[in-house]
């Protein structure tokens, strides 16, 4: 089984005050400046495809791939990558000028032709949310591109006993969903609860995995011409920041008690009553 | 323009109605049409929501496989062939969320998901919507029909009143999907709904509560405060809380009358889910945390030390009011 991770890093946000979110004239916003993470859902999806290859009996026989369209600031994630036992890590990078923020139709389209064109994978794992767009549609359109059924909201994936299908459990509201099924599939990760972090790699590991090459590719590598990439069902008009409307109140007080005090009686205790 | 919402009858439906309604209020005076299409599995719903709106039709789409996806797809593209709306409109969940963008895909339409509001510009549809880890929102003009909009999650609000005039049913029969790809299925009910959605006052816990034992302790406190507990990802995802405890953008999106947020940092996706609290508090150790922006108290101080003090004031005052009240009841006996 070949199985590909499609995922995004993103900007550790929280690391960003009030003040961080200009937006300039071309509705976009300056964050070279701030550590990139893995978006939370990606990384379960990094995990949890790393187990259903190594952890089972088939490891021989299972390749896996992680894939991001990124620029070159990714190379550092798909090293660490190698380093906790990717077979493959890729990169398409489409030049600074393509903005892909807003624009799933042109993502989708990417990963697909990867994926069809020169992985050969059966089997996607993609994070169901993040990136600066927060589209949330990536991994429905990579299934409606590649023709193939999609599960959302995914919280694990085992091989199935006969080796042949897929057991994937995912949440709906209030239950859970537990299917068998057959190959090419593509799985949209949700909260994981099993393993939710990528496994650390042993420092052997990583310096193993700074060696390793990071392949990059154009879209034209996958038979994309730049104009395929601008069209778009949407396009983006406006770009702000909302306004807060409270001031907080900082209490004042020597210790803890004071404070909570202060609290109960200048604000809770009417309230409390409802 | 001719629009359709497309319900799912498993779900609550007047909550989801609710969300919907909320949305008609930018497109109201240019819609010519609103339909309402319902998918049910076995039975249709009795009641249908009493919308702000006039429906001219509701449709029953009985769909045979509710948990497939291209299941239903299959039977809204039929229908969409046949009635060729100018927009649909899907509910807030997972469901609706992925119906929505492969639906707009096969038809050749635009989606958006997430959205908390749609106007009509000049003709065309423009949406607002939270990007960037709902720390800014864009407002984004879609470029071809039919418009697919999946709203946004409102949380609990004020579900529509019910009517059960059906008038305007209409079943109508579509021929199913045959999926080879699925061998076998189970569905099991999970923990259920926790009573955090409805509740008037929400504990919000965060990473601050470092462990499985502490977060024990907050539940003390809550029950004191007559509170429900909330948790932010990283407490939900190291199991110190249930998953249907989870605040924000991927769990509850609440607006309960007070919210005390303890040892969360206040990342903007977090925030999205008690920032239409009506009295917010925040407790952290860091003066400079992002949740002191969107509260209207804020203390500068260990969580532990605050709330167990906090929960010791509360618990002699409703013991002195609890005296006070039987002594009365002595008195007037
Ligand atoms: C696509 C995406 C979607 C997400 N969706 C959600 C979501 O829906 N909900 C969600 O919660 N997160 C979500 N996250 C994660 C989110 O980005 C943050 O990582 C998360 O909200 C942080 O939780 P936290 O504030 O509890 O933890 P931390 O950021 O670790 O903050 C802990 C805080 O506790 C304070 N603290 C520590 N000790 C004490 C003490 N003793 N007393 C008082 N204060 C103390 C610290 O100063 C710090 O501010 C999402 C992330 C992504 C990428």
């Amino acid at each position: 089984m070949k199985i590909v991770v499609c995922f995004k890093t993103l900007a550790d946000y929280p690391m960003l005050t009030e003040r961080d979110w200009r937006v300039d004239e071309q509705h976009q916003v300056d964050l070279a400046w701030v550590r990139q993470v893995y978006n939370c859902y990606d990384e379960s999806a990094l995990e949890l495809a790393l187990q259903l290859a190594h952890d089972g009996p088939d490891a021989a026989a299972c390749e896996t791939t992680a894939l991001s369209i990124d620029d070159s600031r990714a190379d550092l994630f798909l090293r660490h990558l190698y380093a906790v036992q990717y077979d493959r890590a890729v990169r398409i990078d489409c030049g600074e000028e393509v903005d892909l923020r807003f624009n799933p139709l042109a993502v989708s389209l990417l990963l697909a032709s990867y994926i069809r064109e020169i992985g050969g994978q059966q089997l996607v794992l993609i994070g169901s949310e993040g990136g600066m767009g927060d589209n949330r549609q990536t991994g429905f359109l990579v299934a409606e591109r590649l023709g193939w059924p999609c599960i959302r909201e995914v919280i694990d994936v085992v091989p199935e006993e006969s080796r042949e299908c897929l057991c994937v459990t995912s949440r709906r509201e209030g239950a859970v969903l537990t299917q068998t099924v057959g190959l090419p599939l593509v799985l949209v990760i949700g909260n994981v609860l099993r393993s939710p972090y990528l496994r650390v790699p042993t420092l052997k590991e990583k310096l193993a995995g700074k060696k390793k090459q990071v392949l990059v590719l154009s879209p034209t590598d996958l038979a994309i011409a730049p104009d395929n990439l601008s069209g778009n069902d949407r396009t983006l008009v406006g770009l702000f920041r909302q306004r807060q409307d409270r001031q907080c109140v900082m209490l004042a007080g020597e210790n803890a008690r004071e404070k909570a005090k202060t609290l109960y009686h200048q604000y809770l205790a009417e309230r409390l009553k409802g | 323009m001719k629009a359709a919402m497309v319900m799912h009858a498993d779900a609550d439906i007047l909550l989801q109605a609710a969300e919907l309604n909320s949305l008609l209020a930018g497109p109201a005076d240019h819609l010519d049409s609103l339909e309402m299409w319902l998918l049910y599995h076995e039975k249709p719903p009795e009641n249908i929501p009493r919308f702000a709106y006039p429906l001219a039709a509701i449709r029953l789409l009985q769909v045979d496989a509710p948990d497939v996806p291209e299941a239903v797809l299959h039977v809204l593209q039929q229908i969409q062939s046949n009635r060729k709306m100018d927009m649909l409109l899907f509910c807030s969940d997972g469901l609706g969320q992925e119906l929505c963008t492969r639906l707009a895909y096969r038809l050749g339409g635009s989606s958006a998901l997430t959205v908390e509001r749609c106007l009509v510009v000049d003709a065309t549809i423009a949406v607002e919507r939270p990007v960037y880890g709902n720390n800014l929102m864009a407002r984004i003009r879609l470029e071809l029909r039919p418009y697919c909009l999946s709203v946004a999650k409102k949380g609990k609000g004020s579900p529509l009143e019910a009517t059960r005039d059906t008038a305007f049913f209409e079943t109508v029969n579509l021929p199913p999907l045959q999926i080879d790809w699925l061998k076998a299925w189970a569905i099991e009910v999970d923990e259920g709904e926790s009573a955090l959605a409805a509740a008037e006052i929400v504990l919000a816990v965060g990473n601050g509560v470092q462990s499985r034992e502490n977060m024990q302790k907050m539940q003390v406190v809550a029950d004191t405060l007559g509170a429900e507990i909330g948790a932010s990802r990283p407490v939900v995802m190291s199991a110190w809380s249930d998953m249907n405890r989870l605040i924000g953008m991927s769990g509850h999106i609440l607006s309960p009358r007070i919210c005390i947020a303890a040892g969360v940092s206040g990342a903007g996706v977090f925030r999205g889910g008690i920032r239409n609290s009506r009295f917010l508090v925040a407790i952290n150790t860091d003066k400079q945390a992002a949740i002191f922006e969107i509260a209207d108290v804020g203390i500068v101080d260990d969580l532990f030390a605050v709330l167990f003090e906090l929960e010791s004031i509360v618990r002699k005052a409703t013991a002195q009011n609890d005296a006070v009240a039987a002594q009365e009841r002595q008195n007037g006996d």
